[in-house]
């Protein structure tokens, strides 16, 4: 037996020969069983598809931070809707095990044969008195309008603030507001006239910090005046990933996390690796961990926002915030290397007052 | 005039004018679907009887009439069967749900129940051990494959691999869905020339790792 390279086998040889595959001619495939080199080369490979063969798993799991809507895995499954989102959500299903079962349990939904004219079940919505009130309610819901919201006072003040708008238009004040950007000015500008939260809200001025959340003495003119622009833009683009943004960061200021956390996915489906996006998510899961206590959520804040502090290191508004969700989460040396870091950023002004008296308060407790 | 109402304008007749009629019809003609679909995924978790399967069917109708019919507002598509597959989705998605729920009940869920924590704590470490190995295995192919992979196909080939070696999909699976364009065939014929590719090179650097000497080879490879 020659051990000289030529003899050896080939990289396609030695694939074929661990594939067990009958196009390697007898001779070769000998060699390949009496040849040490081309033995220990072909025990190699299979070592290594068997590790890969031992990656494949069927178990569910639960849903990360970064995982789509179930309900919204149904375009995929179908190929509608766009294809570079698709993609995106695709490759996002093949390395989750939770979007992989939906994705896979979708298809079998829509797979599973089932006829719209086969007889329905004997139930109670399904007798004509049953469907009439389902039809009653449903055109209740309807006639609510878009984007009013579960909560009644929400759609009241669009409501008021629509009527204060026509008042100022009449009068010829009327205030140009059909851009995000200027959206996004009236939320900040809310925030700081009343500010309720921790961390700092983005475009923000500075504003003392109040106790009170969500409640209708907080409601100010032009959070009203934001919500019903938002409302408007909405119902005319209902995609549009800067809309869905603002009216996020509307629901953060009504303390309504959950709702917020939903807009900002859909935002991020059409804009995924975009800071300001992802800082506007790490708000909403830090004011859901304030709400529910959630050690969890507060973790994910700080995930997203260090994903979002990638793209942007030195932000001022983020290293605050960092900061913060540092100090809720014990982490007290790491918090007071975020404040000093800020205050180096940041070294006048009201927040830096601010960050000057966390910083020694979170020294305070560390000791 | 209603039953002949294509589904688009019948949806915009619902949501957009809040139009009770249109909902009646609405009823009418997707009600069958919800039904039967929630019943579909009753019958898979054994829950048995109308009063579980009505309440589910109620729970759908609530997921529909949220933030004032957001979801049917947000709907889009073309074709004419996209509403009443959209709605087989949301109904087994709700009633997959409730019967989670009800299973974890049944179970015991909610309760903590006391774990021996010496046991827990080996296998703890054991289990992190392996996941550690895995974890940095999986980058290691995940790197290889981003260099295999080049042009306009490079996310669809790796998605593909992924979902066949880590999610546990067949070829014939991944073959149904939409968006790859590939047949049953093109997907086993893509999956064998990129694993072939990646073992390769996975026993190329494991070997010259080995021939390095210790400390410089991955132990995980």
């Amino acid at each position: 037996m020659s051990d000289a390279p030529h003899d050896h086998l080939t990289d396609d040889e030695l694939s074929l020969l661990t594939e067990g595959d009958p196009q390697l001619s007898t001779d070769r495939a000998a060699h390949g069983l009496e040849c040490p080199n081309c033995r220990k080369r072909a025990d190699g490979l299979r070592e290594q598809q068997r590790k890969l063969d031992a990656l494949r798993r069927t178990e569910a799991s639960r849903p990360g931070p970064d995982c789509p809507e179930r309900d919204s895995w149904w375009m995929v499954a179908r190929g509608t809707g766009p294809r570079d989102q698709a993609q995106m959500m695709l490759a996002h299903a093949a390395r989750c095990a939770h979007c992989s079962t939906a994705l896979r349990q979708t298809i079998g939904d829509l797979e599973a044969e089932i006829d719209d004219h086969a007889p329905t079940l004997d139930l109670p919505s399904s007798s004509a008195a049953g469907q009439e009130k389902l039809a009653r309610n449903l055109t209740e819901a309807a006639r609510l309008g878009p984007h009013t919201g579960t909560s009644r006072f929400r759609w009241t003040w669009a409501v008021a603030a629509a009527g204060i708008m026509a008042i100022a238009s009449a009068a010829g004040l009327f205030l140009l507001l059909n851009r995000p950007e200027q959206v996004n000015g009236l939320l900040a500008q809310a925030y700081q006239e009343h500010r309720e939260l921790e961390l700092r809200f983005p475009e923000a001025g500075y504003g003392p910090i109040r106790v009170e959340r969500g409640t209708s003495r907080n409601r100010s003119l032009p959070l009203a005046q934001a919500e019903a622009t938002i409302a408007k833009e909405l119902g005319r683009h209902p995609e549009e990933a800067r809309w869905l943004q603002a009216n996020g960061r509307a629901l953060l200021l009504e303390w309504r996390p959950e709702e917020a956390i939903t807009e900002f996915r859909k935002a991020q489906a059409q804009m995924p690796a975009d800071p300001s996006l992802l800082s506007d998510l790490s708000a909403a899961y830090f004011e859901k961990a304030q709400i529910s206590g959630t050690p969890a959520d507060f973790e994910t804040a700080l995930d997203l926002l260090s994903q979002a502090m990638e793209h942007n290191p030195r932000d001022p508004v983020m290293l605050f915030n960092r900061a913060v969700v540092l100090d809720h989460l014990s982490r007290y040396d790491q918090a007071i290397q975020a404040w000093n870091e800020f205050l180096q950023v940041e070294p006048s002004g009201g927040w830096t007052e601010e960050a000057r008296s966390r910083l020694a308060d979170v020294k305070e407790r560390s000791r | 005039m209603w039953t002949e109402l294509p589904p688009a304008k019948l949806l915009n007749l619902c949501v957009q004018r809040a139009h009770q009629d249109a909902w009646q019809e609405f009823v009418r003609r997707y009600h069958p679907v919800i039904a039967n679909s929630v019943a579909r995924i009753t019958n898979q978790y054994g829950i048995d009887g109308p009063q579980a399967v009505e309440d589910i069917v109620q729970e759908v109708y609530l997921k529909l009439c949220e933030k004032s019919c957001k979801i049917l507002r947000d709907f889009r598509e073309d074709r004419e069967d996209g509403l009443f597959a959209f709605l087989k989705v949301i109904s087994a998605n709700t009633a997959r749900d409730r019967c989670q729920a009800m299973a974890a009940l049944k179970r015991g869920g909610g309760k903590l129940v006391p774990l021996d924590s010496h046991d827990e704590a080996i296998t703890a470490e054991g289990e992190l051990s392996s996941r550690l190995a895995q974890q940095l295995f999986l980058e290691n192919v995940e790197t290889i494959l981003a260099g295999l992979t080049q042009g306009p196909t490079a996310e669809r080939d790796q998605s593909v691999f992924w979902l066949y070696y880590r999610q546990g999909w067949t070829a014939r699976e991944i073959a149904d869905i939409p968006v790859f364009e590939l047949s049953a065939k093109g997907v086993e014929s893509l999956l064998h020339r990129l694993v072939r590719q990646v073992r390769l090179v996975l026993e190329r650097t494991t070997s010259t790792a080995s021939t390095e000497g210790p400390g410089t080879a991955n132990p995980f490879l």
